[in-house]
């Protein structure tokens, strides 16, 4: 790069090839939008010159990074544009905005009251007052609560058991796992434990942020950063893994800590990684071992996330599915499912976020697959209830596959 | 993770390579570094079972540097590459194509008074003067055009004069070769490098 860039992100590298306005797909369906190119770092320029350049409708970007993957120069397009949003909108967000942002206070609220919540959420009447009142669309199926959350679950019944293998990772478990689907977090310790390894949790964890920072709460999401920084550094500097199963955690910390929110995140290093990605390289190396139940079958399509694609990890999680025998994985062509996190649950978004997704829902519904595997929480929600096709994680994907007790056997060995 | 052959490029010259190497039946992996022009060739790739790394780029090669010490030999060996994103994860392969395209593509980087090679420091064939790099007539053919990797026959590029005997140069990386020179040599050179390939597998008995 360029010895004396002297803005952020990379700006001053765009050299207007204009090769990101194909890849955006809010352009594909909102005329309005002006697209990563003008939003980004054309847009940076007149800003920069004057504030009364900058453009409301910047709010419609998904954040979705597929800018940044198309882009030859290495600008980074949407931390340009999320920047700029935090500079020069001053966004307050909405009583809705920062409820559908604050997944860490909604989850201890709801939780404890789960079967009242979900509940009361799927009802018609509730629906429209969220639809009415607080503008969260009707038509999307609201995600469930669970009763119990992950942490407690693995305090009481997994923690007492960890201590005993000799290898051990830290887990970021994330909000999702903890409040609305803590069996995905269940089968990452038992995958782990069957591959010999032991699972601890962090002292301190935070959400990450990333619903914060596209509701415009960009201090919110600092104060999680540092709290998840020092969390995972202190992981890190005891030379353990810190591995998550939701891929937009991980670049949010990776990626967007130091680019969008200018926190630095040295500290995790390369001390963090994907689950999928963990477990191929160890069973690659040789380190775990791993045998399949026999006579198993499936035929599964791969959807990469958009945050998955722009990691650059999405070839581990495929290596390891294909390592199934048994397993036919079909590749989705790469697009954007459209609900990118909290945006596709606003009532205004909600038709653009449907249309946005509609060549991926095409394309499932073509191969017609047993299942869908994707690491991502979100475009599970969006393609479950846009094709009525099963999502899985990798992890719990991989879990089924394996004969545990062999799997257990084969690596007590190797400790 | 192996493959049998890794292009670093996904512009015109590395994915017709990359799916002329892929219908011959090899397992192939593209590096872009920023997605393709075209969509349609790494979709078309992609669909066949080739593998795409979308918006990553090399970080460094890992050679065997025995070869190239050994005066016997005067060979060097790529062994594997480490990307910017996979970071520290070594992906190998038995044959490394280059396509990384020249100034714009960033294949060749220019600064005051030097030209090299992005990815590898490969040997650059470049007039040592730099007042002849241009021809002050606007018009007339420019010589700084036909920079790049200077190649053997094989169209293997040499490293610190050695030949990096498994890494093999197409397109616009390539020394003389630019689309404004002439655009029928990107493919022409991919095609060459395909052949070559192709060609030591089945002497080794691949």
């Amino acid at each position: 790069m360029q010895e004396n860039n002297i803005s952020l992100n990379n700006f001053e590298q765009c050299v207007k090839c204009a090769i990101c306005t194909d890849f955006c797909p809010v352009m594909k369906v909102l005329p309005a939008y002006p697209g990563p190119k003008k939003a980004g770092p054309d847009g940076e320029r007149l800003r920069m010159m004057d504030a009364a350049f900058f453009d409301a409708n910047l709010k419609y970007c998904l954040n979705c990074k597929r800018c940044e993957q198309a882009c030859p120069s290495g600008v980074r397009i949407a931390d340009i544009i999320h920047s700029a949003r935090e500079k020069y909108a001053h966004p307050h967000p909405s009583l809705r905005d920062a409820m559908l942002a604050s997944t860490d206070f909604m989850g201890s609220v709801a939780s404890p009251l789960a079967p009242v919540v979900n509940a009361t959420l799927g009802l018609g009447a509730t629906k429209a007052v969220l639809d009415g009142v607080m503008k969260i669309d009707s038509h999307r199926t609201l995600p469930k609560y669970s009763a119990r959350k992950f942490t407690s679950w693995f305090k009481k019944e997994a923690a007492p058991l960890q201590d005993k293998f000799p290898r051990q990772v830290s887990y970021f478990h994330g909000c999702y796992v903890n409040y609305n689907y803590p069996q995905l977090g269940k089968d990452f310790v038992r995958l782990l434990n069957a591959l010999g390894y032991g699972v601890q949790l962090l002292d301190k964890e935070k959400c990450c942020g990333v619903a914060m920072i596209s509701a415009g709460m960009f201090d919110a999401a600092r104060k999680n950063a540092a709290v998840n920084v020092a969390s995972i550094g202190d992981a890190a500097s005891q030379g353990r893994k810190v591995l998550a199963t939701s891929s937009t955690c991980v670049l949010t910390m990776k990626d967007e800590y130091p680019g969008i929110l200018g926190v630095d995140n040295s500290a995790i290093g390369d001390a963090m990684s994907f689950a999928a990605r963990f477990v191929f390289e160890e069973i690659e190396s040789g380190r775990a071992k791993v045998a399949f139940k026999e006579g198993w079958r499936a035929r599964a399509a791969y959807h990469v996330p958009c945050h998955m694609e722009r990691l650059g990890w999405g070839i581990f999680t495929r290596r390891l599915m294909e390592m199934i025998p048994g397993m036919d994985l079909i590749m989705l062509d790469s697009n954007c499912c459209g609900i990118s996190g909290t945006y596709g649950f606003k009532k205004e978004n909600f038709e653009r976020s449907q249309q946005i997704g509609a060549p991926l829902f095409d394309n499932i519904v073509k191969v017609a697959p047993e299942f869908v595997v994707c690491e991502c929480e979100t475009c599970k929600w969006q393609i479950e209830m846009s094709t009525g096709y099963k999502v899985k994680n990798p992890v719990s994907v991989f879990l089924d596959a394996i004969d545990i007790e062999a799997t257990a056997a084969l690596n007590v060995s190797l400790n | 993770m192996k493959f049998d052959v890794i292009v670093i490029g996904a512009g015109k010259s590395g994915m017709a390579a990359a799916q002329s190497l892929k219908d011959a039946g090899l397992k192939v992996a593209v590096i872009a570094a920023g997605s393709s022009v075209s969509q349609v060739s790494t979709r078309r790739f992609e669909n066949g079972g080739g593998i795409v790394l979308h918006g990553d780029s090399v970080a460094e090669g890992v050679f065997d540097n025995e070869h190239f010490s050994s005066v016997i030999f005067e060979t060097g060996l790529l062994k594997a590459v480490k990307t910017v994103k996979i970071g520290d994860y070594p992906l190998e392969a038995d044959y490394f194509v280059l396509a990384s395209g020249k100034f714009l593509g960033g294949g060749i980087t220019v600064s005051m008074g030097s030209v090299r090679e992005s990815v590898f420091d490969l040997d650059v064939a470049v007039t040592p003067d730099r007042a002849e790099w241009f021809d002050a007539d606007f018009q007339a053919p420019q010589p700084f055009l036909g920079f790049g990797v200077r190649v053997d026959e094989l169209s293997r590029p040499f490293k610190g004069g050695a030949v990096v005997s498994n890494l093999f140069a197409c397109g616009e990386v390539l020394e003389g070769v630019s689309v404004l020179i002439d655009p029928s040599e990107i493919e022409k050179s991919a095609e060459r490098v395909v052949a070559n390939i192709l060609k030591l597998r089945a002497d080794a008995g691949e």
